[in-house]
């Protein structure tokens, strides 16, 4: 292969390569006093944990062990204990 | 864990519909720690059943309980979190006490809520996670950080500060929340997280945050923050891995409004590395 189609054939990847860096530099730019709070507010949203990181959530925790040891007895069902370190639903763990 | 088997929603189900779920965090349980003294005998006691009847034991470990009050099976957490092993468990103890199916004793709520706090005070949420996923990167590790009203009210301009004025937010008040940007690490002793000695040698190096009046307008203010953190703080507690500063640039917003209550704060990392691996953080105060 030539040169010349060499970079025809590439020259579509190489422009959108382009263009993501430049919009990553766009990015890089600081951000002006005017578009400050919509800058902000747009990142913190983003940061937020979705709901696919909280399906922890999603469990009817007990309080403690033996609120779901007189449940389990009330109720006949098995209690399933998980003891960790840190602090499991913080995510410090 | 939490990112494997309690993410996935077939075991989910399981405990929902079959058991009676708890976690409980070894800080609270050892000697000293917060839980009463029946709530650590409890624990204590499941723990020595597993001992004496040879079965998987450990600090962290899932457990299994009978409705009679006696331990009957156990994993240690290492194999519970191989995939398909902790589903495999939980039906072989449905199958085992022939379990009736039914709803969720405990109705499924938020596990990280806002802690309770005076009206006056301002309750910061921070979130912060690698930008990569993956092992450790799988959730992001969250904080909340409760700021008095003498703290928040110096984020507040002097009073003959016109916009374009700077000045420097008071450390004190920035350390207790920037003392946080780090990412999620092995952390044993929650309690312990930010403290020089403790088992992650958690120190701020440097910290400046500085601030700019935007706007004002009688008891409302718009103010620009910018700056940098820099922390140590060890990834695994106790181990020499002195590599693993945290490095952060961040830009924020504090807005106060005509009623001159507390404000609104948003803090965001700009660009912010520990040991070589990014990661990025969210702080926003709640309304």
């Amino acid at each position: 292969m030539k040169s010349s189609q060499v970079l025809r054939f590439f020259s579509p990847l190489l422009m959108v390569l382009g263009l993501a860096r430049t919009a990553a530099w766009a990015e890089e730019k600081p951000v002006t006093d005017a578009d400050l709070a919509r800058w902000i507010d747009k990142r913190v949203q983003e940061r937020q944990p979705p709901a696919a990181d909280k399906r922890f959530d999603e469990i009817g925790w007990a309080h403690d062990i033996r609120t779901a040891l007189a449940l389990a007895k009330e109720h006949d069902r098995p209690v399933f204990l998980f003891t960790h370190d840190g602090r499991i639903n913080m995510g410090r763990c | 864990m939490r990112a494997g088997p309690l993410s996935d929603k077939k075991v989910i189900r399981l405990l929902n519909a079959y058991f009676v779920p708890v976690y409980v965090s070894n800080e609270e349980y050892r000697d000293g720690g917060a839980a009463p003294p029946e709530e650590r005998k409890a624990y204590t006691r499941i723990y020595h059943e597993a001992i004496q009847q040879k079965r998987h034991n450990g600090t962290v470990c899932v457990y299994l309980v009978a409705p009679d009050g006696k331990g009957f099976d156990s994993l240690v957490v290492s194999k519970a979190a191989e995939p398909g092993q902790l589903q495999k468990m939980l039906k072989a103890a449905v199958a085992r006490l022939k379990t009736k199916e039914g709803k969720p004793l405990i109705k499924p709520t938020p596990q990280a809520p806002p802690p309770k706090a005076e009206k006056n005070e301002l309750v910061l949420h921070l979130v912060s996670r690698y930008d990569h996923r993956g092992s450790w990167a799988e959730f992001p590790a969250e904080n909340y950080i409760v700021l008095k009203q003498p703290d928040w009210e110096k984020l507040w301009p002097s009073e003959d500060a016109k916009p374009g004025a700077t000045w420097d937010i008071d450390k004190e008040v920035a350390v207790q929340f920037l003392t946080y940007f780090f990412p999620q690490t092995e952390m044993c002793d929650f309690a312990l997280a930010t403290r020089a000695d403790g088992p992650y040698k958690h120190k701020v190096e440097q910290l400046a945050l500085h601030a700019k009046l935007l706007a004002r307008d009688g008891k409302s203010a718009r103010i620009r923050l910018e700056g940098t953190v820099k922390l140590k703080h060890k990834f695994y507690p106790g181990r020499d891995d002195s590599s693993r500063d945290a490095n952060s640039t961040v830009i924020g917003i504090v807005e106060f409004d005509a009623s001159g209550k507390k404000p609104s704060l948003r803090l965001i990392t700009n660009q912010a590395i520990y040991g070589d691996q990014k990661f990025s953080v969210a702080l926003r105060s709640l309304p």
